[in-house]
């Protein structure tokens, strides 16, 4: 536990929230003596009165339902226990290993760009959120890495400050939004045959500057004080993750993966931009006074800098050989424990392969269709058919081979085995794979047969027993099939791609 | 996402490594941009696929499935007779017809653009399909 940085968060929460009130009536004053056409002084009061109001419901939303707000802004949907059982048994093994009070809520969001992020006012009530391009793309480990850094947000009370302080800068851009469109739509400016400060004088005009002045520069100072916040914090819940996963590779890899992911997230408005493992407008904002992370490439590279352990201070050793920088992330009386903590060995469970770009963006989409209740069909002839819930009708026929096929019932309570779903066999009027019922039946040797598939290219071949004739697409992926005329078993050799 | 011409939801097809998404009803084929980014990126700036704005095309653009905007016109292939509509920021429709064309004059360049063997390996039996009908 990073006393001092919680404590520095608690801090912060409470002092932005603050300043965002006295900033919110200067801004709503502002504006509201600048909207004035008659009575100006009763205006600016009115434009008191509704930033203060503003600000009451900002803040009671803030505390009671920002991560709501957020979630949806987010396009984030909660799922359980069965839909996705790897994730929840991550999420629950972070949530022993870093001792959190409560379960966090687990959400995926429908978006095919990699990412992750939490909402939350306080350890005990937070969710964490991923997206369907992470689950689609990261391998168990990675997952557990990225899991990891957002529990190490939840602890660090990063989540907290982050929940109210975007709720608050949602607050300043809305009031700013509704001048500007004010000034662009008023019908005294527009179908009016005077101006607005006519007969003003000086002071009108003086009033008018300073509130265009807030307009449009207090959003950006409200966006460089909190986009300025997140760096160090990142740090921070990347050596939390390294320790509560005893494996930094994870996590390394999973943003290695983010950052060479082309897809930009759909969802993301730039208020909740710093929530995010990594920021998703990619780096093409440039200026550091807007930057929202650090760097990847060099969390990446501190993360692999740490060759002596997974604890905390092989993280700051990391940092410091990394950034070159004399100031450590940490004031020494922060890091509690200092015993020895060993890497782990990765887990058999990831398999290491990369995914190019198009598998895992089409794999990202099936996560997505499958959780909007799709049907996917697979053909034997190689296609997979993926229909939308508002199809109607019992039956589909394959465009490619016109087979005939039903449409089962909508099972898609285990959003996972979308992922490893093969890619043909499902079509009962030709073929099965051999569903395992049949294994322990001793058949006769003539009705057991061996085809050598060939990689790339389409296969024909007849059954021994009944003589009708099978074709096998080239994205044939099973190893068994049963002849649908007369039940005789194929096995299938697949043979080694030759380049 | 519904097809631009007969307004009825879409379904998607996968073969191959390679997503497209049919209209069961008027066959016409949309390719996403990722996929077709993911296809040209293989042919290396092949002028081949190219898309090449079509100029002096009058009435309104069809409505992308993805973006409800209207679509423009475009030109794919090395001849000018293939008019497809394309959104700049979603993607390509290929209707029925379209589509045949598009193959048939790929074939007729001997080349082997991965878009078109695609295409061809997905319907082998297009011609077939346009005469017979249903």
């Amino acid at each position: 536990m990073f006393w001092s940085v919680i404590a520095a968060n608690k801090r912060k929460t409470y002092a932005l929230i603050f300043l965002m009130g006295v900033f919110l009536l200067g801004t709503g004053y502002a504006v509201g003596m600048a909207v004035a056409v008659y009575n100006r002084p009763m205006a600016g009061l009115a434009g008191l009165a509704a930033a203060a109001f503003i600000w009451f419901v900002m803040l009671m939303v803030s505390l009671y339902g920002s991560d709501r707000v957020i979630l949806s802004i987010s396009n984030a949907k909660r799922v359980h226990r069965d839909k996705w059982p790897q994730l929840y048994n991550i999420v629950e093994e972070m949530k022993i290993a870093s001792s959190l009070p409560k379960m966090p809520e687990i959400y995926i969001v429908e978006d095919t760009a990699p990412n992750a992020f939490a909402v939350g006012k306080s350890p005990e009530k937070c969710s964490i959120c991923v997206t369907a391009g992470l689950l689609a793309a990261c391998s168990r480990d990675e997952l557990q890495g990225v899991v990891a850094h957002e529990v190490g947000h939840i602890l660090n009370r990063d989540v907290m400050y982050m929940t109210v302080a975007a709720t608050m800068l949602g607050s300043i851009l809305l009031i700013s939004d509704m001048f500007l469109r004010s000034f662009k739509y008023s019908p005294t400016i527009r179908f009016g045959s005077r101006s607005r400060i006519s007969g003003a004088g000086g002071a009108g005009i003086i009033v008018l500057v300073a509130s265009v002045f807030l307009a449009i520069v207090g959003p950006i100072l409200a966006r460089i004080l909190y986009f300025s916040i997140s760096r160090k914090r990142e740090y921070l819940a990347d050596a939390t993750s390294a320790r509560l996963t005893r494996y930094p590779e994870g996590l390394a890899s999973a943003l290695e993966k983010i950052l060479k992911s082309t897809a930009t997230l759909n969802f993301a408005p730039s208020a909740t931009a710093p929530f995010y493992i990594a920021n998703p407008y990619k780096q093409h904002l440039g200026g550091n006074a807007f930057a929202t992370h650090p760097p990847l490439s060099e969390r990446i590279r501190i993360l692999r800098a740490m060759s002596a352990g997974a604890g905390y201070i092989d993280y700051m050793k990391a940092y410091i050989q990394v950034t070159n920088t004399r100031t450590s992330l940490l004031r020494a009386s922060d890091i509690t424990d200092t015993g020895r903590i060993e890497i782990r060995q990765a887990s058999k469970a990831s398999s290491g392969t990369e995914l190019s770009h198009g598998v895992s963006r089409r794999k990202a989409g099936d996560i997505i269709r499958a959780m909007n209740n799709f049907v996917f069909v697979s053909c034997p002839c190689g296609v997979r058919i993926k229909l939308p819930p508002q199809y109607t009708g019992n039956q589909i026929r394959c465009p490619r081979c016109r087979r005939i096929h039903d449409i089962p019932e909508t099972d898609n309570k285990n959003l996972r085995s979308i992922l490893t779903a093969s890619t043909a066999l499902d079509g009962k009027n030709v073929m099965l794979e051999d569903p395992g019922q049949n294994m322990g039946i001793d058949l006769p040797s003539s009705r057991k047969q061996t085809v050598s598939l060939l990689p790339g290219k389409w296969q024909t071949f007849t059954c021994n027993h009944c003589g009708c004739s099978h074709e096998l697409s080239p994205s044939f992926s099973g190893r068994r099939l049963t002849c649908s005329h007369c039940g005789s078993r194929i096995t299938i050799l697949q043979q080694a791609s030759s380049n | 996402m519904k097809c631009p011409l007969c307004s009825i939801m879409l379904i998607s097809l996968e073969f191959a490594g390679i997503e497209i998404d049919y209209c069961m009803e008027c066959k016409g084929i949309w390719l996403d941009i990722g996929e077709l980014e993911y296809l040209i990126a293989e042919e290396d700036g092949d002028e081949y696929l190219e898309p090449m704005a079509a100029v002096g095309v009058k009435g309104k653009g069809r409505a992308c499935p993805i973006c409800t905007r209207s679509m423009k016109k475009i030109h794919l292939g090395p001849t000018k007779d293939i008019l497809l509509d394309q959104c700049p920021s979603h993607g390509i429709w290929f209707d029925r017809g379209e589509l045949n064309k598009f193959i048939s004059t790929g074939r007729d360049e001997k080349r082997s653009s991965r878009l078109v063997q695609l295409l061809d390996e997905f319907f082998p039996g297009v011609d077939d399909q346009i005469e017979g009908g249903e």
